[in-house]
């Protein structure tokens, strides 16, 4: 996302003070990896 | 979870699709969640599938180095897509500034980039593997692999909306832990994988599956 942020920011000046992280929910993943859903995955 | 998968190719209708609720989740490149967020929507990205771009420089066959593109005109899909980023980051990268060295200009979907390219209209585009050895086959060269330059960009976010998270949250983690599942099935079912890759871009050409299938399971988180 801040390579995106960087290449558009000269043409689009929203992009120059955006924050990347505030594009990502990582929640989600987070919840996920906190339950061991992802070790549970991979020992299959 | 019961899903219906549908294939919608521009962006700003896929967008469409998501804020008024005709579907719950796009997969779509960071250009796509981008823009729409800095114009106010409240999209957002909860998982990726393809963190990294992986497609190929493709050139006419006398184009021998990326030093020799300067002065040429490349292919992309529509400018200011996700095809048009790639090509001008991967060619500052290796030193060939985009605006001042090569023009890029709009020459469509893959087929008519390889037939733009046929009629020297461009003497370079972008493809992804199995098209890049369709593209040997006809001639073209397979000038750089932009994958090795590792260049962090999820080309495939699964983007939704703060709001579907914030009031449909056990509804989008199953859908994350979906993509994670697929993910995982990729990785551990390659001949199965090769055989989804190949129904999708209807071709049975074992090395050019194989070589998709290469470049795709390195890429994926």
């Amino acid at each position: 996302v801040k390579n995106l942020l960087d290449d558009i920011a000269p043409r689009t000046p929203k992009a120059a003070t955006a924050d990347p992280k505030s594009f990502v929910d990582m929640t989600l993943v987070q919840e996920l990896e906190a339950a061991g859903f992802f070790k549970q995955l991979y020992k299959r | 979870l019961n899903a219906e998968v549908i294939a919608i190719s521009a962006s700003t209708i896929v967008i469409q699709a998501l804020l008024t609720g005709e579907v719950d989740f796009i997969i779509a490149p960071s250009a796509t969640l981008v823009t729409s967020r800095l114009a106010g929507a409240d999209t957002v990205m909860v998982s990726t599938n393809l963190p990294l771009f992986i497609d190929h420089i493709v050139s006419l066959s006398d184009i021998s180095s990326v030093e020799q593109l300067k002065g040429k005109t490349g292919g992309v899909n529509r400018l200011g897509t996700t095809s048009d980023m790639t090509l001008r980051l991967a060619l500052r990268r290796l030193g060939v500034d985009p605006e001042k060295d090569t023009k890029i200009i709009a020459t469509g979907e893959n087929p008519q980039r390889l037939a733009a390219l046929a009629r020297n209209i461009t003497q370079f585009t972008l493809l992804g593997e199995p098209l890049v050895k369709e593209a040997e086959k006809m001639g073209f060269r397979d000038l750089y692999d932009i994958g090795t330059l590792k260049i962090p960009y999820h080309v495939n976010a699964v983007v939704t909306r703060e709001k579907t998270v914030r009031e449909r949250r056990p509804f989008v983690l199953k859908v994350v832990r979906a993509f994670a599942e697929a993910l995982h099935f990729i990785k551990t079912n390659k001949e199965e994988t090769k055989a989804l890759i190949g129904k999708n871009l209807k071709t049975t050409d074992a090395e050019g599956l194989e070589r998709a299938y290469r470049a795709y399971n390195a890429a994926f988180p």
